[in-house]
């Protein structure tokens, strides 16, 4: 059973008058995918950054509340011991690219998780199976194109296995047939019980989505 | 009139793996067309080899009526512009402002008065008069792509290629583009997108093309 | 016979040593011989031998250069040919052709290291009680140097798309041009540090003290035999010259 809680979260960034969220509560669990929409610049990418930490710990804000993965308060946690439970899929793959191959680079997450080599064989053939991206598996990251490297990414966070996604703009530069494919995982993960924030400007998932967080409409509020 | 004649392209980054075969194909300067192709197939590959970043083709790219490995990259750009995927590859400088700049004075000429108002409005376009002067490095991806997408507003005489020019940004701003596009349409100036979104622009184009098996086809 | 890299490592300390130890062109030319023959046998493509080749074309004039250098500033020994004060002499040869030779093995010896794949390091200094953390670090400058190169690369290029090419401007908007290229690069550079760094904790990077691996690299006999060997090689050398 997985949970996330966020309780009473209010944010704004130094030097700026503009609070972002004010006392916002929501609350996700056990197969949820909760689409994150709003306009450029209203804390898409903001809100997924709080729910995973990176904000307050390494961004800083004016920042108050709670957010709790499994009834864990996130606080107490670092970033390495908050990454099992919830982990973040960034929109710019160079920013998660750190290895010469691809091999590597998804081995990485369940080395760190210490996992026995055997089971780590099986995550890396069953993602690049489910994104059908098998023949990548030996080749430099470096030589990839940028659609490749995006699934690429996506592969290497499906390897670490957290219980809570967060994807910002996992469909941004992929073609048509393979959003079919990330569409069928992300409800293969969500029947298996995840939990799926999912930041997306084209509306491509909006059938299986079954909550919904638009920051225009809080914004308007605030 | 053709703005790009192309004929018996084939090409390679080494010798081992062709991503052309005997590519025929003609491009109209005041159409707008729409290339699609799975990721790899070598999309971005034909718009390096049409913006005359890759030189070492077999067979011919005529633009306008030369030879295209024959021109000099000012000669070039003097027709075609050419915007790239990703966001970060289409800027030179540290901020918008000084980005925009770059397109007029080319480190050789000073910038006229007159200028700084044509720049300005370009920003204004795509909503980024506030950002002009903020660092790249601070900027997300999205408002970065329509830096690069103001840049070609002070090239609207020339054909443009654009790479995948919509992606992540919202529906209010692929509107614009596509006004814009439109009304360059009637002044006789058009365009080769790749793009995945395309029903977003079904109701511009006029051409479609998809690369299949090394080769570019039409299709619809 | 694949040579496990802690093998390979071990032979390039001995040669490397023995090549800093000793002025002899003798010792020099037989580690050279060592060297190349370890080359043809850890990398025996054409594609990588070629490179070597191409790379100490290039080289040559530099050592050959330096090599003028170093005949004529050291003077020492017997004179074998003088004019006016320009002399050379028989240790000013052989301390030229000393060091050319080194320069040499040098270039042999980093064009075998570095195209060995960055995993085997990694496993290599595991087994060596190294912390990952370093290999890590050695991991990221590996990874790091292409993509500066891109990113270079791909700045010339946008220069291109806008028609402006850098070699035919004056050397003043040149270095101007060069400048404004460089820093929203380094800049960059800088601010993508933390977003890497915040990926990399995301993938509970230093979560645990330990890890696992996903592959090994065990030793097998002929790595024990030719360790042996090595060790015994290099304590003869030692004791003999």
């Amino acid at each position: 059973m997985n949970q996330l809680q966020v309780k009473n979260l209010s944010f704004k960034y130094f030097n700026t008058q503009k609070w972002i969220f004010k006392d916002f509560s929501f609350f996700a669990e056990n197969g949820d995918i909760v689409t994150v929409k709003g306009s450029s610049g209203s804390g898409k990418t903001t809100l997924l950054n709080i729910l995973c930490s990176v904000i307050p710990k390494v961004i800083k804000g004016d920042f108050n509340g709670q957010i709790s993965v499994n009834t864990e308060n996130l606080e107490n946690l670092s970033l390495p011991q908050i990454a099992p439970k919830i982990s973040l899929l960034m929109q710019e793959p160079e920013y998660q690219l750190f290895f010469p191959t691809v091999e590597q680079e998804l081995a990485f997450a369940p080395e760190n998780l210490k996992i026995n080599p055997q089971q780590i064989h099986q995550r890396i053939t069953q993602a690049l199976a489910k994104l059908n991206i098998k023949s990548l598996r030996y080749l430099q990251t470096a030589s990839l194109s940028y659609g490749q490297k995006k699934l690429v990414t996506l592969a290497s966070i499906l390897t670490l296995s957290p219980d809570v996604f967060l994807l910002d703009e996992p469909f941004a530069g992929i073609s048509k047939e393979t959003i079919h494919i990330i569409k069928n995982i992300i409800q293969e993960l969500a029947q298996s019980g995840k939990i799926i924030f999912i930041v997306d400007h084209s509306e491509f998932i909006t059938k299986s989505v079954n909550k919904t967080i638009d920051l225009d409409i809080l914004n308007e509020n605030l | 009139m053709k703005i790009y004649n192309i004929q018996n392209l084939s090409f390679s980054y080494d010798e081992k793996c062709l991503i052309f075969e005997n590519i025929n194909l003609q491009l109209d300067t005041n159409k707008i067309t729409l290339l699609n192709g799975i990721n790899g197939s070598g999309k971005t590959t034909f718009c390096r080899l049409l913006s005359g970043l890759e030189k070492k083709y077999k067979g011919r790219i005529s633009l306008g009526y030369r030879e295209l490995s024959k021109l000099s990259s000012a000669e070039i750009s003097d027709k075609i512009v050419y915007l790239k995927q990703e966001s970060f590859a289409n800027i030179i400088a540290a901020t918008p402002s000084e980005d925009i700049a770059i397109w007029k004075h080319k480190f050789q000429n000073k910038i006229s008065h007159e200028f700084e108002k044509e720049q300005l409005e370009a920003l204004k376009e795509y909503n980024l008069e506030q950002f002009k002067d903020q660092p790249f490095w601070e900027m997300s991806g999205g408002q970065i792509k329509r830096v690069g997408l103001a840049g070609l507003l002070l090239n609207m005489d020339k054909y443009w290629i654009l790479d995948e020019p919509v992606t992540g940004l919202e529906n209010a701003l692929i509107d614009i583009l596509i006004n814009i596009l439109q009304k360059r349409k009637t002044e006789g100036k058009g365009a080769l997108i790749i793009s995945h979104r395309f029903e977003k622009f079904e109701q511009i184009v006029d051409n479609w093309l998809k690369i299949k098996d090394k080769k570019i086809i039409d299709i619809k | 016979m694949k040579l496990n890299l802690r093998t390979i490592l071990i032979i390039v300390i001995m040669i490397t040593s023995l090549s800093v130890i000793y002025q002899n062109i003798v010792v020099q030319i037989g580690l050279l011989i060592i060297s190349i023959f370890l080359l043809l046998i850890v990398q025996p493509s054409k594609h990588k031998l070629f490179r070597i080749l191409h790379r100490l074309k290039n080289i040559a004039k530099i050592i050959l250069t330096l090599m003028i250098f170093q005949v004529l500033f050291r003077r020492a020994g017997e004179i074998y040919w003088q004019w006016g004060i320009i002399q050379i002499t028989s240790v000013g040869l052989n301390y030229g052709l000393v060091s050319s030779l080194r320069f040499f093995l040098i270039i042999i010896i980093a064009g075998l290291l570095f195209d060995i794949p960055y995993y085997d390091y990694l496993l290599a200094f595991h087994k060596w009680k190294i912390p990952y953390e370093i290999s890590f670090l050695v991991a990221s400058v590996i990874h790091f140097i292409p993509i500066f190169a891109q990113k270079f690369q791909r700045s010339n290029e946008a220069l291109l798309l806008r028609g402006i090419d850098l070699k035919k401007l004056p050397i003043i908007k040149r270095f101007r041009a060069y400048l404004t290229l460089l820093f929203p690069i380094l800049a960059g550079a800088i601010s993508q540090v933390r977003y890497r760094a915040i990926s990399l904790e995301l993938r509970a990077f230093r979560l645990y003290n330990e890890r696992t691996f996903l592959y090994e690299a065990k030793l097998r006999w002929f790595d024990y035999v030719i360790q042996v060997f090595i060790f015994t090689f290099f304590l003869l050398v030692l004791i003999t010259l």
